[in-house]
């Protein structure tokens, strides 16, 4: 045995104990059950290893042919352990039966072992050849499968279970890269003017190397929760590091095979391959962050929806985590809540300087939910969206004080006259009754009927509350004349009989607004309002318009303040996109008649 | 019978006055804010208080608030409040504890000085007078115990709301005081009323309609 062959075989059962040794560690620490098996084949895979190590170390020192035919065969199975490993890790971690596929895996090995051991013992002939040929591509064939299953059953999964997904998953791209370098040390070696003992090393610790990386991420992708190879820059790095060991290994198979062609096209392809890995990994990285970084993924997801206009950040941030989220039904709740407010449900994004909630997401799935949990505090990300909010909220709050002023100013100006033309009034009618001449009683009668409707007049003039009409005559009158301003584009369809007073006015607000809403915002050319009661006890209320659409009641101030009146009401609002396009606010409010 | 006035419109308070001494009552007192009214509810002791819910200092419901502390030391205080618009709220708040010797009307109805009178009787006797524009809201409402209710007998305990006697129902209604009654104990059956006082009948019929 020369010095770098007892060296390699050296290498070779330090990686073998060291697969050991973390598959004891593994199986000390494993908190599920359905992980024994993944650490029973890492176990396996490191004395194969070491198995592997001792063939080449006695076939080196001169046993007999037997030694020497297992040990140029010795790489069997370690390279098929390893690619099973990650199959099942992945399997364990998202939940994914292997079983078949790992039969399916061995089943092939072993058919392509068979084609070998046949070429070894049949006369070489065409069938031969063939039967050679059989054995490398079946061999082949199997490779892309681990990564292709691992990486393909990774999609749309969050959290926790996407970062040890993630685990898995590079560990099945381990097998690739090492017999990328099988197939390149070569050429590589060759072209460098090294001999083939080197070549020889160069691969067998590469593969041992191969083999270290593979077990110790797939038993990481199964480790114990809070384990510091889950972490996120850890993993973004890990992942960095085999995707750049995978270029470089093409890189310096096609340096190898551009050396036989001479100076020029060396150095042409050398340069290519730097110009392609450097203005690459940029882009590679990003996209190696955001597979494993949900937060990226959120920052990513808004950029690409663009520099959200003005009054726009909340409808982008929505848009943004339906999609991180992957939960189409998720909606956002922006801004600092009153404190009458509850928010048991909604997961917090972002929070105020003191600590109080300022943007919720509430997931309509669990696996929305456990997407949401994993992005943390994205305070940051989301501050235009709060910003928004927290202007939109101050204007507001001053429109209502201001227009809480405007009532006071116009409740006391009516107060004032409508007590004073009831003092008149009421004089003038005991002046009456005292008067004996029937004439000024007539009189006298006449001029307080007057000033009785002139008080009535006041009093719907300064209550602001419901319009007399609505009160007296129902939603029929009161609404035509709503509209009559543009009764072209509104088309109303209500019952004839009355609904109760506090429905009747619920009703017209829901109307009222939903008609503003479609001209002020959508555009609409057509509205149709439709009043129905279907059954006893229930009115529904549906206002349709043909507008671009797209309103939400979480990012409106009218529709939210409408969507408490209505609920105050004992009633439910729904804001929908219509079938055809345009907006359906619908309302189904409790009747009393 | 003695009655405190709280009106801040000097001119409305002026013609009540001369309306209730018209009608043969005295006007202990006749105040025009919400502080002066408890002091003089407290000296006078009267029959009835009859007030206004606007008033000063703050001018938002200090009348109500006024009522709400004297009906909360003596809760047999015959109050009747004079309100500029109806707020059911202000009813809820008032009639919690007792709608007993209660009232509350839209203040327009001074003008109808006969019906605003028997009022102002109804409410001294320990009865109740809600104005008939709260009734109709009331009226308009869903609800369970009142469903069992003809639309005839949700008429009569409409009017019994407001405040007018059976005769007064059936000379409303045209129908006679006989068919008032049978109503009456129609719609105390319905409610569970049966084992009371007639007048207690009356009173519970009203609060259990308001409550609801």
């Amino acid at each position: 045995m020369t010095g770098l062959q007892t060296f390699v075989v050296a290498v070779m059962a330090g990686g073998g104990a060291a697969i050991l040794l973390l598959a004891c560690r593994g199986w000390s620490r494993l908190p599920a059950v359905s992980g024994r098996a993944t650490v029973a084949v890492s176990g396996a895979l490191g004395l194969s290893v070491l198995g592997y190590a001792a063939l080449l170390a006695l076939a080196q020192s001169g046993a007999g042919p037997t030694v020497q035919t297992a040990a140029a065969g010795g790489h069997t199975v370690p390279l098929t352990l390893i690619q099973i490993l990650p199959l099942m890790a992945s399997g364990v971690v998202l939940g994914r039966r292997v079983r078949w596929w790992v039969l399916g895996i061995v089943t092939i090995v072993l058919l392509s072992t068979a084609c070998v051991v046949g070429t070894l013992v049949m006369p070489a002939t065409g069938a031969t050849a063939r039967l050679a040929m059989l054995s490398g591509v079946l061999w082949f064939a199997i490779f892309p499968l681990g990564p292709v299953l691992t990486w393909w059953w990774l999609r749309g999964r969050g959290g926790e279970r996407r970062r040890r997904g993630v685990a898995a998953a590079l560990s099945a791209l381990l097998p690739i890269v090492v017999i990328g370098w099988c197939m390149a040390v070569t050429p590589f070696t060759a072209a460098l003017g090294w001999g083939e003992a080197a070549g020889v090393a160069l691969l067998l610790i590469a593969f041992t190397a191969g083999a270290v990386s593979c077990a110790a991420l797939a038993l990481t992708a199964i480790a114990a929760d809070g384990s510091p190879g889950l972490r996120t820059g850890r993993l973004v790095a890990t992942l960095d590091a085999v995707v750049g060991v995978g270029i470089l290994v093409l890189a310096s198979a096609g340096v190898a095979a551009a050396a036989r062609l001479g100076p020029i096209w060396t150095l042409v392809v050398t340069s290519a391959a730097t110009v392609a890995i450097v203005l690459g990994w940029r882009r590679l990285h990003g996209w190696v962050q955001r597979i494993v970084d949900p937060l990226t993924e959120l920052r990513h997801e808004l950029t690409t929806l663009g520099a959200s206009s003005r009054g726009q950040a909340r409808a982008t941030a929505l848009h943004a985590l339906r999609r991180v989220a992957d939960d189409p039904e998720l909606t956002i709740e922006v801004g600092r809540p009153d404190a009458t407010e509850s928010h048991t449900t909604g997961i917090v994004l972002a929070s105020d300087g003191d600590g109080r909630p300022v943007f919720l997401a509430h997931p309509r799935t669990p696996h929305g939910r456990r997407r949401t949990l994993e992005l943390g505090d994205c305070s940051q990300l989301l501050s235009p969206a709060v910003l928004e909010a927290e202007v939109e909220l101050s204007a507001r709050r001053a429109e209502i004080a201001a227009e809480s002023e405007g009532r006071r100013l116009r409740q006391d100006l009516h107060d004032g006259l409508q007590a004073r033309l009831l003092g008149l009034a009421l004089s003038l009618q005991l002046t009456g009754r005292e008067s004996a001449d029937p004439g000024t009683r007539l009189v006298l009668g006449g001029t307080v009927e007057g000033l009785r409707s002139a008080v009535e007049d006041v009093r719907a003039l300064a209550g602001g509350r419901l319009p007399d009409l609505l009160v007296r005559e129902g939603l029929a009158s009161a609404l035509s004349v709503l509209v009559r301003p543009v009764a072209g584009v509104v088309h109303l369809d209500l019952p004839t009989r009355r609904l109760g007073v506090s429905t009747e006015a619920t009703a017209y607000f829901v109307i009222g607004e939903g008609i503003s809403n479609a001209l002020k915002h959508a555009m609409a050319e057509a509205i149709s309002v439709k009043v129905s009661a279907p059954g006893a006890g229930r009115v529904t209320v549906v206002v349709q318009d043909d507008g671009r659409g797209g309103a939400d009641p979480r990012l409106g101030t009218g529709l939210r303040a409408l969507a408490e009146r209505v609920h105050a009401q004992g009633g439910i609002l729904l804001v929908r996109d219509g079938p055809a396009g345009g907006t359906v606010l619908e309302a189904e409010l409790p009747c009393g008649s | 019978m003695r009655i405190v006035v709280a009106e801040d419109q000097l001119l409305l308070r002026d013609g009540l006055v001369r309306l209730l001494q018209g009608a043969g009552h005295q006007v202990v007192a006749a105040v025009g804010d919400a502080v002066t009214l408890v002091q003089a509810v407290n000296r006078e002791r009267p029959d009835l208080l009859l007030t206004d819910v606007r008033m000063p200092p703050t001018y938002i419901d200090d009348g109500a608030s006024a009522v709400a502390f004297l009906r909360s030391r003596a809760p047999d205080l015959p109050v009747l409040v004079l309100s500029q618009v109806l707020e059911p709220a202000i009813v809820a708040m008032l009639a919690d504890t007792s709608i007993c010797a209660f009232g509350y009307l839209l203040k327009d109805r001074v003008l109808d000085i006969d019906r605003f009178l028997e009022q102002v009787c109804v409410v001294a006797s320990g009865g109740t007078a809600i104005d008939p524009m709260i009734v109709t809201d009331y009226l308009s409402r869903s609800d369970d115990r009142l469903t069992t209710l003809t639309p005839r007998e949700i008429e009569v305990l409409g009017r019994v709301a407001s405040g007018r006697s059976n005769a007064g129902i059936a000379a409303d209604l045209t129908v006679s005081s006989r068919t008032v009654e049978a109503h009456l104990r129609s719609i105390f059956c319905k409610l569970d009323l049966g084992d009371c006082q007639e007048s207690n009948q009356r009173v519970l019929a009203v609060l259990r309609w308001l409550r609801d």
